[in-house]
């Protein structure tokens, strides 16, 4: 099957004080019609950057895609220009962001700003768009949509928020949806109702949904794919149940085993849990070689002299380790 | 082996007056905390969970006095912290220290690391300035800083990083009870899981008293040895870690426990599981009766939930609810369904 979004060998350099820095290392992902692909790492390692490359939104200067494709159903969007890609943001890729408040407009009607996508898009005159900026309140499952088209983003609770946003990038129907920390702002309740919910619109509409998270229960429960990022370097990706169950990345091992997880009848308290040693590094001062190197347990002299190769380590399943039992 | 009552908490209440909308109308009130009692035994760790506003902080700032509470006892050392002058209150501060979540703003931004741990040791008169310099050297070791780190500020430090100074500045006046505000929720998975190993160290070595609040279950699951579960301001169940995870007897308790995403799930049994619609509700003067019935989905129409509040009862040992719906010999209404 062709694959919606296709990224080939992303780089993204930004130029700061120290020079060039490259947040963005080689990245090949790609995401099928239908599909949840999780993207996991630690803050600063590249995910939303991912995102951010993909809709195009990196701020240039200082940022610049220095290299690669990202094909949306074949077409290089990296080729596009602005003005026609303001035409493909919002109505062929959307995407929702980690804090409601902030990327709503607060002088705005909440369903104003849901049919000002419409009428973006559609061509649709003002009416028609309220009516279905109604129609998809109803569809995030927002109780009186009727009038809560009429409130104002303060006046609504974090999760009416979120489904405002869902809303709104789900408006014109877009064939790839990416969600960057969707509910970490939200309680677990809600939560589980967001999820509940675009797994709900996923199955009617066939979007190819990018879940971008730091949380593996949510990888676990959510996604079907994971891609594991790690200082602008996709390290490891596969089926979830394998990443989770047979994870070959150090990187990837030390992500399920630092978390405490929830479990029905709990091991003795307060038990040492294995540490992920140290911090993400500095993305100046990395050397060309694995960059995973300081913090892993399992290296070896090889992985100072030359970055690992990504290959195959099972089924669909891919992981760049020099100690990784590579088939 | 008698355990050592370190905190003891008895009908808390903290309600915040909202200001008038007009001068006539009522005064509203928000029962941000409403009747809540429980007990620490030295060495334990106490867990206060539950969702956003549901008065887990201010539960913990009301045991401080950093918010006065409305009414009710808290009794630390047998001292009634409530009825302290501002002095005795300063002195006893000393054995009742805070993390606070967010490592960010609870760091003076103008002080150096080394200053900030200092400052509560001078603020108790503690040792002589060559002391205090050999105390902090001794602090920062402890809790996995470099001694040269001492001159930095704040915002030279990663978030694991602020977060130990703050570890370090609650621990430099050799506290008893040390309440834990959220201390991991604003860091990586990664870092917390350095922090909560340091934080358990720390327990083990100078036994001390966790009060540790969190809207983690699985943090709250790890570190805790008992814990209570609050909804809008009141306990709804209390219980210690074995007991509450593997039979949660609230229906709160219960969905909030299923709603929480894991990577165990997908073992052979499937999980049951419930979603709560809505969002939790306003504290702002709250109906008669079950704080929960609203999002209940065992509430019944015309049952008392609607009318009485149920009281917090004990159905096995040490194991409290707060359910009308949960029957004497400890059954609740989520056993009855059948998924």
């Amino acid at each position: 099957m062709e694959p919606v979004l296709n990224i080939k060998n992303l780089c993204v350099d930004f130029a700061t004080r120290r020079g060039s820095i490259r947040v963005l290392n080689d990245i090949n992902l790609h995401v099928n019609q239908g599909e949840s692909l999780g993207v996991v790492g630690e803050s600063g390692c590249g995910k939303s950057m991912t995102a951010l490359a993909v809709m195009r939104l990196i701020p240039t200067p200082p940022g610049q895609i220095a290299e690669g494709r990202i094909e949306l159903k074949g077409r290089n969007l990296l080729e596009l220009d602005e003005k026609v890609m303001r035409d493909v943001r919002g109505d062929e890729i959307s995407m929702i962001f980690q804090e409601p408040m902030t990327s709503l407009n607060p002088v705005f009607k909440v369903g104003m700003q849901i049919a000002e996508n419409i009428q973006r898009h559609q061509g649709k005159n003002r009416s028609e768009a309220m009516a279905q900026a109604i129609e998809m309140m109803r569809a995030v499952r927002i109780p009186a949509a009727k009038r809560r088209v009429k409130q104002y983003p303060h006046e609504l609770s974090g999760g009416m928020r979120q489904r405002v946003m869902i809303a709104m990038a789900l408006s014109c129907e877009p064939s790839v949806l990416i969600a960057d920390e969707p509910t970490t702002a939200l309680d677990v309740t809600v939560q589980a109702q967001i999820f509940d919910l675009l797994r709900d619109i996923q199955e009617k509409m066939g979007t190819a949904i990018i879940l971008i998270t730091h949380d593996m229960g949510v990888i676990a429960e959510v996604t079907e794919r994971v891609v594991v990022m790690y200082a602008g370097h996709k390290v490891e990706e596969g089926p979830v149940k394998q990443i989770i169950h047979n994870p070959q990345h150090p990187y990837t091992q030390g992500l399920i085993q630092c978390a405490p997880h929830l479990q029905a009848e709990p091991g003795p308290v307060r038990q040492e849990l294995t540490e992920i040693p140290g911090i993400v590094p500095d993305l100046s001062l990395l050397d060309g070689h694995c960059p995973f190197r300081p913090r892993c347990s399992k290296v070896l002299t090889r992985c100072s002299e030359e970055m690992p190769p990504t290959d195959e380590a099972g089924d669909r399943h891919y992981v760049a380790c020099w100690a990784a039992g590579v088939i | 082996m008698t355990d050592e009552l370190m905190l003891k908490v008895d009908n808390l209440c903290t309600y915040f007056e909202l200001p008038r909308a007009h001068p006539f109308t009522p005064v509203q009130k928000v029962y941000a905390v409403d009747d809540v009692s429980f007990e620490l035994t030295r060495g334990k760790t106490f867990g206060l969970v539950g969702e956003s506003g549901c008065g887990k902080s201010t539960t913990a700032l009301s045991i401080l006095r950093l918010i006065e509470p409305t009414s009710g006892s808290v009794y630390f050392n047998s001292v009634d912290v409530l009825k302290l002058t501002a002095n005795e209150l300063r002195k006893i501060r000393r054995s009742m220290q805070i993390i606070f979540q967010d490592p960010y703003s609870s760091l003076n931004p103008q002080t150096t690391a080394g200053d900030i741990v200092e400052r509560s040791l001078k603020i108790h008169n503690i040792g002589n300035s060559k002391e205090r310099k050999e105390r902090v050297r001794e602090l920062f070791a402890r809790v996995g800083l470099r001694p040269d780190q001492q001159g930095a500020f704040p915002h030279q430090f990663s978030g694991g990083q602020r977060q130990r100074i703050s570890v370090a500045r609650a621990l430099a006046t050799q506290p008893d009870l040390i309440v834990c505000d959220e201390p991991v929720s604003a860091l990586d998975v990664a870092i917390q899981a350095q922090i909560l190993n340091l934080l358990i160290g720390l327990q083990k070595d100078f036994n001390l008293t966790y009060l540790f609040i969190s809207h983690d279950m699985a943090v709250v699951q790890h570190i805790c040895d008992e814990i209570a579960v609050l909804y809008l301001g009141k306990i709804v169940e209390q219980a210690d870690r074995i007991s509450l995870f593997k039979h949660p007897r609230h229906p709160y308790t219960w969905a909030l426990l299923s709603a929480v995403p894991s990577i165990i799930t997908e073992s052979d049994t499937p999980k049951k599981r419930v979603q709560l619609e809505g969002d939790p509700p306003n504290p702002i003067d709250p109906p008669p009766g079950c704080r929960f019935a609203q999002r209940c989905p065992f509430a019944d129409a015309g049952d008392k939930c609607w009318s009485q509040m149920p009281p917090l009862r004990e159905i096995q040992n040490g194991h409290k609810v707060a359910c009308h719906r949960v029957t004497a010999d400890g059954i609740a209404p989520q056993d009855r369904i059948s998924t």
